[in-house]
């Protein structure tokens, strides 16, 4: 049996919608984008949502709102997918990771107090903060003007939401806006509310293993009225908002999100709550099969946790579990694998520019060693998850995928 | 009479091929290859780079596979 890693779940609904698109002349900002957006704002329960062309250009434009500039400092997590620090550097500003809890792989928040508080009212011992090749050169440093903390970003990561009520304490206590990139996590719920409804502003994509899908695509969210404006202007190369077409008031991108693009989302938004509970299900079948199965760990799911918005299922495995085998082993049985996330900061790009090597962030690199995202989405079968944790099941238990050192 | 400024041109054709996308689990970097000949994507690149007859066009988000397979000749897109 050949299982996918994940695919999206297209009814004749999104046919319908994309076809519709194409018998009018709007292939770009028409009269579908305004409906997803709509529909957007309302399901998560925000006043404005801004369609863009990827959950990257959306953190990218929001970083910029916050005011990010040339070497101010914002706080993030080393253990996501790179565009959540790489927007940060977008802006020629630097991402100042913390570590993770162990158990949500989210943020941990009484680290990030700690950092806030260093790196604004305790000068002295704010260095310790800051990526290795910055260290000695101080937080003064006349190379590079190192500037303000300005902002914090977390990421709800795999569909589980940071913990925001300990965030937006610290946030609203320093004054700096709070970001939430829930390019992860449409549909989880945090202590009753939408991801999205956390922070000042939030990011959803839709790329296509995503819960919602626009094939490319992303969604700005927020309530402050003079944000989605300038969303709307930095999207559409700068263009002021009185309907002006070349009439740039500010730097701006290309970050349209286009019809067909939106035509899909819209057509994806009208199902949403069944393309989340097929997801649900699918995690469902998995965590009953492999409740118990030695060398392997289910996601832990946090009491704030109202809602899952299941993105995609990694499990941890034990220590003694020979990763790369795994899933080289997985693989020759037609099943699909992903060692999801290695770290940020141990990413070639990231250690040559900052000085990161291993050790730095423990929690983030030993909870990323032993991750392992199996296939997952709405559209799987019983028979494919029973097929996958069968297999799983009877690897784990062979020898050739343990770690020499501890074969038993 | 109202005339537009401007509009695009679709057929039949361009409705088949959308159509046929949303079929596959491929609706951003359809496969890579050269030989998987129906997906739009790397035929696209394939037809821009064809068109442009000097030099290399390729969309926005290139892999390296398909880059690499260009590249080494197995189209002869010309060297500009």
């Amino acid at each position: 049996m050949q299982v996918p890693l994940s695919g999206p779940d297209i009814s004749h609904r999104e046919r319908d919608l994309i076809n519709q698109v194409l018998g009018t002349p709007y292939l770009s900002m028409g009269p579908k984008i305004e409906l997803f957006e709509q529909a957007l704002a309302e399901y998560v329960g925000r006043q404005y949502a801004v369609g863009v062309s990827s959950g990257t250009a959306g953190l990218h434009l929001a970083v910029i709102a916050a005011g990010v500039e040339e070497g101010d400092l914002v706080i993030t997590t080393p253990f996501s997918f790179v565009a959540s620090a790489n927007c940060i550097l977008y802006q020629r500003a630097i991402p100042i990771f913390v570590d993770i809890d162990r158990q949500t792989k989210n943020l941990d928040p009484a680290l990030v107090a700690q950092a806030v508080v260093d790196l604004t009212d305790h000068q002295e011992w704010a260095t310790r903060w800051l990526p290795p090749n910055l260290r000695n050169s101080g937080l003064r440093n006349s190379k590079l003007e190192i500037g303000n903390l300005k902002a914090i970003l977390p990421v709800h990561v795999f569909g589980q939401p940071a913990d925001m009520e300990f965030l937006n304490w610290i946030a609203e206590r320093y004054h700096l806006p709070l970001i939430e990139d829930a390019c992860e996590a449409l549909g989880a719920e945090y202590q009753g509310k939408k991801a999205g409804s956390l922070g000042d502003v939030a990011v959803f994509a839709f790329y296509p293993n995503k819960q919602l899908t626009t094939g490319e695509g992303g969604m700005l969210v927020t309530d402050r009225e003079e944000w989605a404006a300038l969303f709307r202007s930095l999207r559409n190369q700068g263009r002021d908002d009185s309907g002006a077409w070349l009439n740039h008031v500010r730097l701006g991108y290309n970050y349209r999100l286009d019809e067909l693009s939106a035509a899909l989302g819209l057509a994806q938004m009208g199902r949403f709550e069944e393309l989340l509970s097929k997801r649900e299900r699918v995690a469902q079948w998995y965590g009953e099969r492999l409740q118990g199965l030695e060398g392997v760990e289910t996601p832990y799911v946090a009491p704030q946790t109202t809602r899952v918005g299941w993105f995609v299922y990694v499990v941890s495995l034990a220590s003694h579990v020979d990763r790369e085998a795994l899933m080289a082993s997985l693989e020759e049985r037609g099943i699909p694998s992903r060692a999801y996330f290695p770290p940020i900061h141990l990413q070639p790009f990231y250690r040559e520019t900052f000085g990161y090597a291993e050790g730095t962030f423990p929690v983030a690199e030993s909870v990323a060693s032993c991750t392992l995202a199996l296939p997952f989405c709405g559209t799987m079968t019983e028979e494919q998850v029973e097929y996958v944790c069968d297999k799983l099941g009877s690897l784990l238990r062979s020898k050739g995928c343990l770690k020499a050192s501890s074969a038993r | 009479m109202q005339v537009p400024l401007s509009g695009p041109d679709i057929t039949g054709r361009e409705r088949e091929l959308i159509n046929q996308v949303l079929g596959t689990p491929y609706l951003s970097m359809g496969p890579k290859t050269n030989e998987d000949f129906e997906f739009p994507n790397s035929n696209f690149e394939i037809a821009i780079a064809r068109y442009s007859g000097q030099a290399l066009r390729y969309g926005l988000r290139p892999t390296l596979r398909s880059f690499g397979k260009l590249r080494t000749g197995t189209l002869r897109a010309g060297s500009g």
